[in-house]
C-alpha cells in the first residue's frame, strides 16, 4: 500500500515471478529500460502489448501567465508524452470501483450547478407557477401565497388534533377503558345531542364489564386508532409539501427580488434618462411577471420603481460598438451624418470616457433624432454639430 | 515502435527466445499492474513512475444532446516519465 517500489524491489519481484536467476531478470529489465528510454524519447511510439501504449502528442503554444509577475507569455508548443494502458490493465486497475456506472442525470436533477443553468431554472418554475395561476386574472399572487398558509394552518391543526387523538387514545388503551373513544367514534357519525347519553353509556359498562360490549369497543378503537394514523400521516405529508412549497416561492421571491434590485442598480449610475427608462424597460418586461410574485410575497419596493419608469417608457435604439467602428459611424448609419456623433456622446457621456477610443463592446444609445433637432439635410444642424464637436475635442485636449 | 519490433530488438540484445522475452515482458506488465492495483507506485530509473491515482466522480455534459452525467470515481494508471525524457521531447521540434 503506497508502497515505492525501486528498480532492485522490481527485480526480485520479476525473478520470483519467472523462477529464473537475479541475474537474468537484471539484464532484461535493463535492456528493456534502456531501449524504452531510447524509443520513448526519440519521440517515437511505444506498444507494450500487455501493457499499454506511450506516444508523444504535440501540445500546441499556448499564453499563459507568470504567476510571479502577472505578466503574460506563450508556452511555446512541444511534445508530451502520454501513456495509454491496455483495456485489460484498466480494468485490472479499477477494480475497486469497477461496480460505478455512468449514470444519466435527469435535467431538474437538484445539484450544484453553474450560475447560469441555476439562472435558469428558476425562472422556468416561476413561470409555471404563475402559468398555474393564471386563471385568477387580478391578483393572483396574493391568493396563491394565502392559499397554502391558509392550507398549511388548517393541515397544521388537523395535525395537532389527530396528535392529540391519539395521545388521548394511548392513554386510554393503557388504562383499558375504552368510554371516550367510543364516544369520539360515535360523536363522528352522530349529531352531538346523542353525545351525552352515549358518554353515560360506556360508563355503566365499565361498572358492569359484559365480554361482548368491550370486544365491540376494543374492535372499533382499532379502527379509529388506524383512521387516525392515516389521517396524521396524510396530514404530515400534505403539511411538508405545503412547507416545501411555501419556502420554495419564498426563496425565488428573494433570488428574484436580489437579482433584479441588483441590474437596476448596476445600471443606474451608468446611465441617463433615456437609458434609465430603457433598462427598466427591459427589467420591466423580463422580469415583471417574475417581480410580481415575489413583491407580495416579501418586500413591495420593486414595483414602485417599476410602475414609476414604466410610463416614461420610450423606444430607445441602442447600438454595440465594435471593433473599428466609430461614434462616426454609427452616426452615419442612424442620422445619415457623420457630424452628429456628438449627440450620441452626449447621450452617452458616462460610458465612453473618450469619444476618439470607445471601447469595443460598449452598448451606446441612439438618441432620438428629433432630441437634438439632428437633420442630415438641414446645413445649420450640421454645422451646430461640428461646433460642439471642436468644443469637446478642446475639451479632451485639455 | 510496435511491440513484434520491441521483441525483436529484446531478442537480439539478450541473445535468447522469443518467447522467453515474451513471458519476461508479460510478467513485467503483469508486476506493474499488480502492485499498482494495489496504489504502490513503481520507480524505474532513467525512464519515469508508473503509478495509480484516484479520479474524483464529476458531472460532464454531452455537448451534442446536452445531457448532464455522472461519472463515477475511478483509479487510472498513469505514467510519469522523468525529467530527462520530458526534456528531450521538449526541445523536439
Amino acid at each position: 500500500m503506497n508502497q515505492k517500489i525501486t528498480f532492485p524491489e522490481l527485480i526480485d519481484l520479476l525473478a520470483q515471478k519467472q523462477r529464473c536467476s537475479k541475474r537474468e531478470a537484471e539484464n532484461f529489465l535493463r535492456e528493456l529500460m534502456t531501449l524504452m528510454t531510447e524509443t520513448v524519447s526519440s519521440g517515437e511510439s511505444l506498444r507494450i502489448n500487455s501493457l499499454g501504449v506511450f506516444k508523444p502528442v504535440w501540445v500546441e503554444e499556448r499564453v499563459s501567465v507568470n504567476v510571479q509577475t502577472g505578466e503574460p507569455y506563450t508556452i511555446p508548443g512541444h511534445y508530451k508524452l502520454t501513456f495509454t494502458p491496455v483495456k485489460a490493465v484498466r480494468e485490472a486497475i479499477n477494480e475497486p470501483f469497477s461496480c460505478f456506472v455512468v449514470e444519466v442525470l435527469p435535467d431538474d436533477a437538484p445539484c450544484i450547478e453553474v450560475p447560469q443553468i441555476s439562472d435558469e431554472m428558476p425562472k422556468k418554475e416561476v413561470d409555471v407557477e404563475t402559468d398555474n395561476i393564471g386563471a385568477q386574472d387580478e391578483q393572483p399572487v396574493v391568493e396563491d401565497v394565502l392559499l397554502p398558509e391558509t392550507v398549511n394552518k388548517e393541515t397544521l391543526a388537523e395535525e395537532s388534533k389527530s396528535v392529540d387523538e391519539c395521545v388521548i387514545e394511548q392513554s386510554e388503551e393503557v388504562v383499558v377503558e375504552e368510554p371516550l373513544a367510543v364516544d369520539m367514534e360515535v360523536a363522528v357519525e352522530e349529531p352531538c345531542v346523542e353525545e351525552t347519553p352515549e358518554v353515560s353509556k360506556p360508563e355503566d359498562l365499565d361498572c358492569q364489564p359484559e365480554p361482548e360490549a368491550v370486544v365491540a369497543t376494543d374492535e372499533t378503537a382499532e379502527k379509529f386508532d388506524e383512521t387516525v394514523k392515516k389521517a396524521y400521516r396524510k396530514g404530515v405529508w400534505i403539511g411538508l409539501c405545503v412547507a416545501l412549497v411555501l419556502f420554495l416561492l419564498l426563496a425565488l421571491g428573494y433570488y428574484f427580488y436580489r437579482t433584479s434590485y441588483q441590474s437596476v442598480a448596476t445600471h443606474m449610475p451608468v446611465v441617463h434618462h433615456g437609458l434609465v427608462a430603457d433598462t427598466i424597460a427591459m427589467v420591466d418586461t423580463d422580469t415583471l411577471a417574475v417581480v410580481e410574485p415575489l413583491d407580495t410575497l416579501a418586500v413591495a419596493v420593486e414595483p414602485v420603481n417599476v410602475a414609476e419608469v414604466v410610463d416614461d417608457t420610450s423606444a430607445v435604439v441602442k447600438e454595440t460598438v465594435n471593433r473599428g467602428v466609430f461614434l462616426t459611424n454609427i452616426s452615419l448609419k442612424h442620422y445619415g451624418h457623420k457630424a452628429f456623433w456628438v449627440y450620441i456622446y452626449e447621450e452617452n457621456k458616462d460610458i465612453i470616457p473618450n469619444p476618439d477610443n470607445v471601447a469595443a463592446g460598449t452598448v451606446v444609445v441612439i438618441p432620438p433624432a428629433e432630441k437634438y433637432a439632428i437633420n442630415a439635410a438641414d446645413t445649420v444642424a450640421i454645422n451646430k454639430a461640428l461646433k460642439i464637436a471642436d468644443e469637446i475635442k478642446k475639451m479632451h485636449k485639455k | 515502435m510496435e511491440h513484434k519490433d520491441l521483441v525483436s530488438k529484446l531478442q537480439q540484445r539478450l541473445g535468447v527466445g522469443r518467447d522467453r522475452v515474451e513471458a519476461m515482458l508479460e510478467s513485467f506488465s503483469g508486476i506493474v499492474t499488480e502492485r499498482c492495483a494495489q496504489m504502490d507506485s513503481i520507480m524505474i530509473q532513467g525512464l519515469g513512475t508508473f503509478e495509480a491515482r484516484k479520479k474524483m466522480e464529476r458531472v460532464a455534459v454531452n455537448p451534442t444532446t446536452g445531457k448532464r452525467m455522472l461519472i463515477p470515481p475511478k483509479i487510472v494508471l498513469v505514467f510519469k516519465p522523468n525529467n530527462a525524457i520530458k526534456n528531450r521531447l521538449k526541445e523536439k521540434k
